[in-house]
Parts: C-alpha cells; structure tokens; sequence
C-alpha cells in the first residue's frame, strides 16, 4: 500500500481531547508500554516497544493520521528531523538545530514552539531532548544546553558546554540519571578533546566533565607520542547515551581521532578515541573502556549507540552492551567489564588483521590513508553511524541499517605535523543492507538488501515488525523475524531520523520524521 | 558472508562523495573574523622576523613554542581584540623589537596572518598542487589489466582508453577505475542498469531500470516509455549491471594493484 504525500495534511481528530494530561515526573529506567519517554524509549536504548497493535499481520491497513509542520517562514524551520520524538503525557517533544517543538500526539496541532537564536556552529542536525519532571533538556548548536518548562516551553536558563570559538558545538540528545543532566559535544574541525559533562539539572550547575583522552602520565597515556598530541586527540561525544541503573554506569561513544585521516603523525592506539566507555554518572570517573578502532584514521566515530539487554550465553546469564560501530564491526561486550563475547564484522571491512585478546579490531598497518589512495571498506559515513539501532529481545536480534562502503581515503597534509582534516575520502561504492544479528554469533540471521544505499533509524515492536526508512522517499515496514517487506508509504521527504512508537486511548500512533515534517499513522483513520 | 553481501537481482547505487565539505563555511561562531589579504601579506614577515623561531613556519609550534592553530588567546581573538593585550602584555619575540611595542596596525596584521593560516588548516581539500600519486609499477599494472584484473576484457588501450592519460590527471583516472560512473566533472555518465521482469505467470518485460524498491520496479521500455510494475508473489526481477565487473573487483583488489594500474594507464598517453 502506498500513500503519496497529497494525502498527509492534518486530519482533524474526531474526537475532543481532554485537557493536557498532568506530567509527573518521568521514572526512565522502566518506561511504561504505552509511552515512549527517551530518545531511544528507555535506558537500555534498545528502540525497542512492547507494543502490538499493529503487527505483521495487519500493518497494510496502517492509514496516516495526521502530520505536522512548522509555521513556513519561521527561522530554521526547514531542518530535517533527526531526533526521534519523545512522547510524554500525551504530548511529543523533539528538536531539529535552534528549535524544540511540543507537539499533540493525538492531533498533530502544536503545543508550543522555542526557538534560539544561535551564534554559529555545525546545524547538521539535533539529535533529540530530554526531559525530567517538568523541564526540557536540549543542546544548541552554538554551544548551550538549553532547559525549557515542558508546558509552555518558557526558558528556564541556558549554559555554555562548549567553547564556540574553539569550534565545537552541539547536538546530542541529553540522558538524564537522576539529578544529572548529561551532555555530548560535537566538532573535529580542529584539534580539540571531545568530552562528556553533567550539569545540575534544577541549577545547570556543572558537576563533572570527563575528557576522551587518559591523564598525563598514566599508562594509558603511552598510547600516544606526546602529551601534545593526546590532550589534542578529538574524541567527542555526540552518540546516544545509554544507562543500567543496577551497575550505575552510563555507556556511550567516543568520536575520531585528531588529526583526521593523517594517522601516521600519531602512532599508538590513541586512548580513549574511537571506543565505547562506560562511566559512573555520579563522579564522571571511567569503570572500563572498549577501543572499537584502536589508532582509528578514517573518521570512524565509535559514537553509535551502546544497547544494553540481558542474555544468557553459554549457560551464564549476561548483563550485555551490543553496538554495531561505524568501523563495520559488531561487538556484544560484558557490560559489568567491557569484555567482548562477540567482536566480528558485519559488513565486508577490510582494514584489520584478526582481534587482540580483548577482543578489539587490529588495524592493518597497510590499510592506513595514504597520499597515493588506499582502498576502504567502510567509508567514511561509515557501516552504521548515529542512526539508532534497535534490539528485538522478542527475536533475540540486533538490528542495523547498514552500508557496504568503499572509498579511497587520500592524506592531504603533508606537513611533519598534520593537523584538523589532514586528508578525506573521496569517490565510492555502496550497498545498502538491513541486517538482523544474532547477538549470540554476531552471524546475520536474515539481510535484506536494498536496492539502492539507505540508512535511517530503526524501530523493532512486539508486533514482530522493524521499521526504517525504505529507498523510495518512504517508511517501511518488515517481518522482524524474516526481513519479507510487508507495508510501505510514500512521504514528502526520505525518513531521517528513527520511527518511534505510542498508544493513548488504546490507539497505538506510528510517527517518523520525514524532512521538516513529523508523520502519523494508525490502524484506523483518526 | 561475502555471499551475503552482493544480491545479484539487486540493483546497486552509484554514491559519488562530494569533493570538499561546503559545511565548513558553516564551521565556528558567525563573527569569527574575515580576513584581509593585505594586512595578512603585511603580518607574514613580522609573524617570521619575530614569532616563527618558536612558532614555526606555519604556526603550528615547535618544542619552544606553542601550537597557534588550536590556541585559545588566537581563536577568541577578532582582529586584535585578544592577540593584542596578550603581546602588549610582554611576549618573548625574535628580532629586536619588543612586543609591547607592536602597533595596533601590526597586532592586526598578524591576526589577519595567522587566521589565514588557521582557515588553511581548516580546509578539507586536496593540496594545489596535488601531490604525485603515481607511486605504482606500470609493467605490473599492465600485467594486472591484461590477466587477473580482467579489464581487457572490455576495455582496450587502442580504444577507448587510447590517450586517456591525456585526458586525465593521475587522480582522475584513478577514481574512474575504482569508481567508474562519473566521480569527475566531465567524466562520462554511468551505463544504464537493465531489469528483466518475469511474473508468475505471462510474458516476461524488461528495459532500462528507472527505479524500484521492495513494492515496485519503474523501467523504460524501447521506445523511451516507461512502465510502472508492481512486485507480486513469483516474480523474478533479475537486474544487470554493465559495472559489475568493477564492483566485484573492490572485494579483491589490492591498493598496490590499484597503484599500479594508475601506474599503467598513466603510459596511454
């Protein structure tokens, strides 16, 4: 069934709606199944809803529901949506670069609208707000994290997390744990350390910040040639964050190394860039570090989502982290530990020689940029990049959007000392592959090849359904435990963020974002 | 899993990489400085008389001095604004005269240098002039074109490979043969893609792909026609790629083989 993009105007409810349901504060760490409260619906990020309404075997009826677009006309309006929509009390919240938007779930009508007035910075896109009690998390790209009042959208107060004339800036989702207010900072222009911070969520308050690279002196530090080059390394963290309330830890992502590309100039594994690192949201102090790509040299961010599920393997029950990296690599890790149990590629990279005993990739010396070209799989965007995964705990599968990418990555600096981007890659091939992993082998139980290169976000239900983005400008529905396509609709823009999912009144609401415009569908006309 | 990653009945994309990032005009805050090429001629050979000895050449530091193209007092700076209380304050310099008495026109000619040199660094382009990536061996890459590499098979160096290399720069026919299907200005369009379509049941179609994704296959019939048909249970869409050959060389080929090549066609001058 597809549904051209004529027929998504609003629709009007037919029915009135009560008044704006009272918003408690938000227990994130079991998110009710009707709901919806995080970037990636809980703190596992799994993307994952229990929700079955619509299944497999009823998803052609899905008809739109309603959809909405900002005011044309209004400042940074026309922004793609990346940030997959929260929905809370009845309302969706969600951001694009300068904007935070609260929207009726049921309707489609806007609640309100916030708009900052930025001084500069990367508008690549906003990956999503967060929200505690009754206040509205959300990062700018010129450098604040912004904290709104959830009803009308009234500034609160703002503070600076990043140095704009240091040229980073601003786009991750905020997590929350607890009083914490937990940002990522974005930016690899220069050679600048990426970090994670905590802002007091009543006062904005800064209460730790904990940079991507070791301390002086500290054996960690031996990974790199110089103190200069290490307190200089890139690293940032603009990846989703994900938490396990039992451990205290919160997981996430660290960037590229700096200088980009040009690796050569510094020899080493470059800790802690390229890994996934698990911190105590209290103190900001690291319990264990993952190096996806250790002395990473092809802007392979390690900042994609860290899933966290439980599993029992090999007969022992296992508090797990599963994480397809932008390297091609798909790693299942002990999460109390960082050990890997799973560490294999899932698209055809070739640039490793087998893992080391931690179960890490080894880079092959020969595949490092060269100035005469050197042939990559991945390319830079990557096998997986910011767009969420999701984990079906109903299939036991790992699901990614992935791209089987070659380039031929080209070093540009020639100076003793390369520095920002010291090279880039250029040209390329690429195919397109949803795949579903069992977490157990890493071993793809089902692909689906696209006809042509796709990414976008991903939503698993228990409907036995994952969404994405299809190649025609559409959203897709497939069997999750076959990857047979079974239901598309054709929107006015390709999906750029990752469908998400809702029930209120006992309807469940399918919403994506598709350009500027969010989209909604039910079961039935609404 | 190599098996799993090339569907023979599906089509494959062509992406061609944009040549530089434009978001780097976007890069930093909005009032970051512009600069004046006059001042910035003015403010090199101050910038080399008293600052290079430690700041190096290309102000990216030396063991006495520190790297400018990530310093704090140059990047808030705007046209003086910082750089001049931080020299008039007293700096070593080279050369004799003293930092604090640089003039107001000297700190913001050496803003205007140095922030020059900062946007450099900032670039993501290749270097002008490129550097020589003609690194290969031309027997061995002959070698490869008329044996394992396949390419003779469809291509020859008397015809339409005759003088290539003087068509094309180095970096060019370098991109051309990994990536065929028009990564440069200039460069030919990409064959089309053919689709046969066999229902079910009736007589089979087919044409040039237009497009088509998991519900539907758009192609262009013989007369230029084109024919939505929509995918059905015991349809084969079998698709073919006159590229293919190309894409199956990217899973075996190695980076000394592609120098080589370079190497060759760079001789069919």
């Amino acid at each position: 069934m597809t549904f051209r993009g004529a027929v998504l105007t609003p629709i009007l409810a037919l029915v009135l709606l009560s008044a704006p349901a009272l918003l408690a504060a938000q227990s994130h760490a079991g998110a009710a199944a009707e709901s919806w409260p995080m970037s990636n619906r809980d703190y596992s990020a799994n993307a994952y809803s229990p929700l079955h309404q619509i299944d497999a075997g009823n998803v052609t009826q899905l008809q739109p529901a309603w959809s909405f677009t900002p005011a044309p006309g209004a400042p940074d309006a026309g922004f793609a949506i990346k940030a997959t929509p929260i929905e809370v009390g009845g309302v969706l919240y969600y951001a694009t670069p300068n904007n935070a938007f609260a929207v009726d779930a049921r309707t489609g009508r806007q609640r309100w609208h916030f708009h900052w007035t930025s001084k500069g910075g990367y508008t690549l896109g906003n990956r999503g707000v967060a929200i505690l009690k009754d206040r509205l998390y959300f990062e700018t790209p010129d450098c604040n994290l912004v904290a709104l009042n959830l009803t009308d959208g009234a500034q609160i107060w703002h503070k600076s997390i990043c140095d704009l004339d240091m040229y980073y800036y601003a786009s991750a989702a905020p997590l929350i744990v607890n009083n914490h207010v937990i940002i990522g900072t974005s930016g690899d222009d220069i050679d600048i350390p990426g970090y994670v911070a905590s802002y007091d969520a009543t006062t904005g308050a800064l209460q730790w910040r904990w940079y991507a690279h070791p301390q002086p002196g500290t054996p960690d530090a031996k990974s790199w040639p110089s103190t200069e080059a290490m307190l200089h390394g890139g690293g940032t963290t603009w990846g989703y964050k994900s938490y396990d309330p039992e451990l205290n830890l919160i997981y996430f992502g660290t960037g590229n190394a700096q200088p980009v590309i040009a690796g050569k100039a510094r020899p080493g594994a470059n800790l802690y860039d390229a890994s996934i690192i698990a911190l105590n949201p209290d103190t900001g102090k690291m319990a264990w570090y993952f190096q996806a790509t250790p002395h990473e040299a092809h802007d392979w961010d390690a900042i994609e989502t860290p899933v966290l599920f439980d599993a029992t393997i090999a007969g022992k029950p296992r508090k797990l982290l599963a994480n397809a990296s932008r390297n091609g690599w798909f790693f299942v890790l002990d999460r109390t530990n960082g050990h890997a149990l799973v560490s294999r590629p899932y698209v055809d990279a070739n640039w490793t020689l087998g893992t080391n005993a931690k179960g890490e990739p080894i880079p092959n010396p020969e595949k490092e940029p060269q100035v005469a070209g050197e042939l990559s799989n991945p390319n830079q965007g990557g096998a997986a990049n910011w767009f969420p995964p999701s984990y079906d705990p109903q299939t036991g599968l790992f699901y990614i959007d992935a791209l089987n990418a070659w380039s031929v990555y080209y070093v540009y600096d020639l100076n003793a000392t390369p520095e920002g981007w010291g090279g880039n890659d250029q040209g390329g091939y690429s195919e397109g592959e949803l795949e579903a992993l069992d977490i157990k082998t890493g071993k793809p139980k089902w692909v689906h090849h696209w006809a042509y290169p796709s990414r976008s976000g991903l939503l698993t239900t228990a409907g036995n359904l994952v969404f994405s983005a299809g190649v025609s400008s559409d959203i897709e529905a497939l069997n999750a435990s076959t990857g047979d396509p079974l239901w598309h609709a054709v929107l006015p823009h390709g999906v750029a963020n990752a469908p998400m999912t809702y029930s209120l009144d006992g309807v469940q609401y399918l919403v994506a974002g598709s350009g500027n415009q969010l989209v909604a569908f039910t079961l039935s006309p609404r | 899993m190599s098996n799993l990653r090339i569907s023979l009945t599906c089509a494959a994309g062509l992406l061609l990489a944009a040549m530089a990032s434009t978001a780097v005009a976007q890069a930093g805050p909005l009032n970051k400085p512009k600069v004046d090429p006059v001042s910035a001629a003015n403010g090199q050979p101050l910038y080399a008389t008293a600052c290079a000895e430690c700041h190096g050449p290309g102000a990216r530091g030396t063991n006495k001095g520190a790297d400018l193209m990530v310093s704090s007092v140059l990047l808030h700076d705007r046209y003086g604004s910082e750089l001049g209380p931080f020299l008039l304050k007293g700096h070593p310099v080279a050369g004799g005269a003293a930092s604090t008495t640089f003039s107001k026109a000297q700190i913001l000619d050496l803003s205007n240098f140095l922030y020059q040199k900062f946007y450099e660094t900032l670039s993501r382009r290749p270097p002008n002039p490129p550097p020589n990536i003609v690194v290969g061996n031309a027997a061995a890459g002959k070698a490869f074109f008329n044996g394992a590499g396949g390419c003779a098979g469809c291509h020859s160096i008397t015809g339409d490979l005759a003088g290539i290399a003087k068509r094309d720069r180095a970096y060019q026919l370098q991109q051309s043969f990994v990536f065929p299907g028009g990564f440069h200005r200039g460069a030919p369009p990409p064959p089309p893609v053919t689709v046969a379509i066999a229902p079910a049941s009736g007589p089979s179609v087919s044409g040039v792909l237009v497009h088509m994704d998991d519900f539907n296959v758009i192609y262009k019939d013989s007369a230029g026609q084109e024919h939505t048909v929509a995918r059905a249970p015991g349809m084969t869409v079998t698709t073919k790629n006159p590229l293919a050959a190309h894409i199956a060389l990217l899973k075996t080929i190695t980076d000394r083989q592609i120098h080589d090549v370079v190497a060759y066609l760079e001789t069919l001058q």
